[in-house]
């Protein structure tokens, strides 16, 4: 078992030689934008916080966006979605076990491959913040917690009923601008995000981003303080309201974007106008240092990698077998009263709860 | 307390301003009130409706209802049906007919023990169905009820209702997104059936024990929710009028109603509130006399406490109930046919099965002026306020002059001399009344209505000996025990009248019971507080003994016509007069007699079987009350003081 390990290690500090030496040769000859990127995973937390039938609409926002991001590539073991209510199988929906998003129909948002995380009464502004800060149980399963580190871009999406300086959960309780701006800064405290992409879509949505210290946030809201954020329209055959405006027009603009595309964020945060929204489309970017407009969409959305390419050939050649047993004895000697182990992939919850 | 105790107090500047002009300013404030009730009929002084609960979601759901065919063929075969049970029900074709259907169907039996009369015994049975939510848990349901009436019945028919019923429930069936149970309830002896089932569905009696057994029940489901009462006259109808004036003036929540409105336009039917269309004049004047009209309809209903369809019974229960009653199309323009109507229940079943709690979003407390216009209960208190104000004012200035009078320190300007003799013996005005005669007095008049109250059963069984119906021994009973208690101030005069104090404390008591319970009464039911208000009021203050003795006898006269029982009988002949203005006054007079006669015995038996206010309240608060005034009026005058020294 030890001899494997030692193995392993050698392998890794020979490779790490050979990239250390080749990047230096290549990154002249490499496109930009594989630099430019400087995330190097993808999250997305999508939140209904509203319950009951007659906020169907909240669920068919929620489960599209859930269903476009999936789309683009991000993996479900990195979409925390968070719904607090049934809809599918409500006793009163007259299409049992879907959820559409549309009067047409077309798409059903609650088809195959749904992993919902937190659901029903499990959905409260308690577990929301520390599922963002961390701070979770030690036990908590992994689909339950938000893993990101210091490379993560982190997509925010918030929908339900909300007012000024406040987000509604279930029929109970509030989540407060001052308790998720604090949350964030915990996160970002904490390196738990590199970029973060905040998106909500209730009415005064504008009051939820107001309060927003940290760093790196892009934020938008469909609606001013103030404002209403109105729904798109009746599906008559199931008798609700079947999504809201701001998630329709975001989701037509999504619907054209596929993983490889170049459209950018700045593209992304002029989807609604007013006549078309009603509400006035908030958005802040004085947190975010960067040009939305250079922002590709995939940034956030997809979960595109920053794949490095090495241009000249390598040649490993193999160690004749006594050279390599005695290197391996040798370092033996060296590491001895050293026991090695595997760096942790992902931060852990332990960091939250010192 | 403090204001009307401190012997200092109530020597200021107001309360001088006060006593001086407090009958203007009672006058004023009783017009004030009255126009300012009136005014709100006007469409710039009350609201229109609107939707408070979000989980109805009114209207939003295309109408699938497709089985009008079926209903017609329903009506048909329940017409031959009826046709053979020209006093009963057509229980086997009902109870098949949802069989069919696989509802949960059963029966319910009810006796009835007639309370007065020779104590008959009256049997009735219900039929109703079950639809069970097929995708939930049976804790909440719906009810659609029809009062069945057999061709002998007096009122119109109602077998195009329960052609829809089945049609609805045909449809319902098949249908998968029920979240609540529906209940299809057919009931027998109109508002009895829909009581008696009621009172067996959630094992509770209301009336009195021993008069209407509600029998047992064997299904079930959740707690009812809202109820609609459907009663159509005919296959083709020209509108439906929505009721919604329950027993005791009871409402229900005003989105209930908006819903069964909104519905109607929705699918084009014709709707009406008080069989009133909206008028739509353009002389404001002309636009604010349909409005009043149409409120002071409701008005009207709601103070009788009498529910004017079966939904009225619901309200008790805390289920919202209306009645949709579908006119008979006649003339020209286009019907509402089964197909619009099947749709219009559709809509609001549907609607009501969205509902997650009870209906309390909007109001329970309104009166409508309009279908679509409504006076919410924050505007229609103060004009009563303001009507009952007088009371108590007059009241403080008695109570104010009183202690002027004896204390003389200010005498005031226009009573004086004859008081100063009497300044020295009346130092301290607390002995100058003792409590107690007018306490015992005060007890003795609701002691009176009490044995009133409890009374009619026995003068029943003792008009039976005689030889006397009902009515006439209720009749006879009363009226002997009014002229019993016109003596009473014989008494009762000789131990209050003995100081000017104890005479205006008496009065101060009158009045403030009176204030008292007019504004508890309003809490109840606005519409027979206000009525009675409008009345009482100004009659109230008029009751002040004078010296004039033909201004005596008027108010003597005023007064006995003030009786309740005077006043049933005046309200019952006015109420024959307008229903039927195109009669003789010969037969009106002989319609008039015999409704007299019934709505005695109406109000007593309604008190015994639904437990309907309106009695116990005319006999044991407002009579006593009367009484109270009555003993007024026989006291001397309140500036009289010397001659009644010298009586003594």
């Amino acid at each position: 078992m030890k001899n494997m390990t030692y193995g392993v290690a050698n392998i890794l500090v020979i490779l790490i030689l050979m990239l250390v030496s080749s990047i230096s040769s290549i990154h002249r000859s490499l496109p930009e934008d594989f630099l430019q990127a400087g995330h190097t995973n993808n999250w997305a937390v999508l939140v209904d916080t509203s319950r009951f039938w007659f906020n169907y609409r909240h669920v068919a926002n929620v489960l599209s966006i859930y269903r476009s991001v999936k789309r683009l590539g991000i993996p479900d073991s990195q979409i925390i979605l968070i719904i607090a209510d049934d809809m599918a199988c409500n006793p009163r929906n007259p299409r049992p076990a879907t959820v559409f998003n549309n009067a047409n129909q077309h798409i059903n948002v609650y088809g195959d491959d749904v992993e919902v995380d937190y659901r029903g009464y499990e959905v409260t502004v308690e577990n929301f913040v520390r599922l963002l800060t961390g701070r979770l149980p030690p036990g908590t399963p992994r689909s339950k917690q938000l893993l990101t580190d210091e490379g993560s871009n982190v997509l925010v999406y918030l929908t339900g009923h909300g007012g000024d300086g406040f987000l509604k959960f279930q029929d109970s309780e509030e989540v407060t601008s001052q308790e998720l701006a604090d949350a964030v800064e915990q996160m970002w405290q904490k390196r738990r995000y590199h970029e973060m992409f905040f998106m909500i879509d209730t009415c005064q949505g504008a009051s939820l981003y107001e309060k927003f210290y940290s760093p790196n946030i892009l934020a938008v809201a469909s609606s001013l303080v103030g404002e209403d954020s109105l729904s798109h329209h009746v599906d008559p055959a199931i008798g609700v309201y079947i999504i809201d405006r701001y998630t329709y027009y975001a989701l037509d603009f999504l619907e054209r974007v596929e993983p490889d595309s170049t459209k950018t964020m700045g593209e992304f945060l002029s989807v609604c106008p007013k006549r078309a929204c009603i509400s006035t489309v908030g958005v802040r970017k004085d947190l975010f240092p960067r040009d939305p407009h250079k922002v590709p969409i995939t940034d956030f959305f997809g979960s595109l990698r920053p794949v490095e390419l090495t241009l000249s050939g390598l040649n490993v050649t193999a160690m004749s077998r006594t050279q390599n047993q005695s290197r391996r004895e040798e370092l033996k000697r060296k590491v001895s009263d050293r026991s090695l182990q595997y760096a942790k992939q992902f931060p852990t919850s332990k960091l939250g709860s010192s | 307390m403090g204001l009307l105790t401190d012997p200092g107090a109530g020597h200021g500047r107001l309360t001088q301003l006060l006593v001086t002009y407090h009958n203007k300013l009672i006058i004023l404030l009783y017009i004030g009130g009255v126009l300012w009730f009136m005014i709100l009929a006007h469409k710039h002084f009350n609201a229109g409706t609107y939707f408070s609960e979000n989980a109805l979601l009114p209207g939003l759901v295309k109408g699938e209802f497709d089985e009008d065919a079926i209903a017609k063929v329903y009506q048909s075969e329940l017409l031959d049906e009826a046709a053979k049970y020209p006093n009963g029900v057509p229980y086997s074709w009902l109870i098949a007919k949802f069989r069919q259907l696989n509802l949960d169907t059963y029966t319910h039996n009810f006796t009835l023990t007639y309370p007065l009369g020779l104590g008959n015994k009256f049997t009735g049975k219900n039929v109703y169905a079950i639809l069970r939510a097929p995708r939930s848990s049976s804790t909440e349901a719906l009810v659609l009820s029809v009062p069945y009436r057999p061709p002998s019945s007096v009122n119109p028919g109602t077998a195009p209702s329960i052609a829809i019923m089945l049609a609805v429930a045909k449809f319902f069936r098949r249908q998968k997104y029920w979240a609540k149970d529906v209940i299809f309830l057919v009931t027998e002896h109109e508002q009895l059936g829909v009581q008696a089932w009621l009172e067996a569905y959630h094992k509770v009696t209301c009336g009195r024990s021993g008069v209407l057994d509600h029998g047992d029940m064997m299904g079930r489901g959740g707690a009812i929710q809202a109820a609609i009462n459907l009663e159509l006259h005919a296959e083709k109808i020209g509108h439906i009028d929505v009721k919604i004036e329950g027993l005791n003036g009871q409402l229900p929540n005003l989105d209930l109603v908006n819903l069964v409105h909104r519905m109607c336009s929705k699918e084009g039917v014709k709707h009406t509130f008080k069989n009133r269309e909206s008028g739509n004049y353009r002389d404001w004047y002309r636009e604010w006399l349909h409005s009043f009209k149409t409120l002071m309809a409701m008005v009207a209903t709601q103070a009788s406490g009498v529910p004017n369809g079966n939904h009225g019974l619901f309200h008790r229960f805390g289920i919202e109930a209306v009645t949709l009653e579908g006119f008979e199309k006649k003339g020209k323009g286009s019907p509402a046919l089964y197909f619009q109507v099947g749709r219009v229940l559709e809509g609001l079943f549907r609607s009501l099965n969205n509902l997650l709690e009870r209906f309390h979003q909007s109001y329970f407390f309104y009166l409508l002026p309009a279908a679509d216009r409504f006076i919410s209960i924050g505007m229609y208190m103060p004009p009563l306020g303001l009507i009952c104000a007088g009371l108590v004012i007059k009241a403080f200035a008695l109570w104010l002059k009183m202690q002027e009078d004896s204390t003389k320190k200010q005498p005031a300007e226009n009573e004086d001399t004859e008081e100063d003799k009497s300044k020295l013996s009346n130092q301290d005005s607390t002995n100058n009344f003792s409590l107690v005669p007018v306490g015992v007095t005060v007890l003795a008049a609701h002691s009176v209505s009490i044995v009133m109250l409890s009374s009619p059963q026995k003068l029943n069984a003792l008009g039976l000996k005689f030889g006397l119906s009902t009515p006439l021994a209720l009749y006879a009973g009363y009226f002997i025990m009014t002229l019993l208690m016109s003596i009473l101030p014989l008494f009762a005069c000789r131990h209050i009248g003995r100081t000017v104090e104890s005479r205006s404390i008496f009065n101060i008591v009158a009045l403030l019971e009176l204030a008292t319970i007019l504004l508890c009464t309003s809490m109840q039911n606005f519409s027979l507080a206000l009525l009675s208000a409008v009345v009482y009021v100004p009659s109230g203050l008029l009751m002040v003994p004078t010296q004039n003795r033909i201004l005596t006898i008027l108010q003597k006269i005023l007064w006995v016509f003030l009786h309740p029982l005077w006043l049933l009988i005046i309200v019952v002949l006015f109420h024959t007069t307008l229903t039927f203005p195109d009669e003789s006054v010969l037969v009106l007079s002989e319609m008039g007699m015999r409704a007299v006669l019934k709505a005695l015995v109406f109000a007593v038996v309604d008190s015994y079987i639904y437990a309907n206010w309106l009695f116990p309240v005319a006999t044991a608060i407002l009579l006593p009350n009367w009484i109270l005034f009555w003993i007024v009026l026989h006291n001397s005058p309140y500036q009289e003081k010397k001659e009644e020294k010298n009586e003594d």
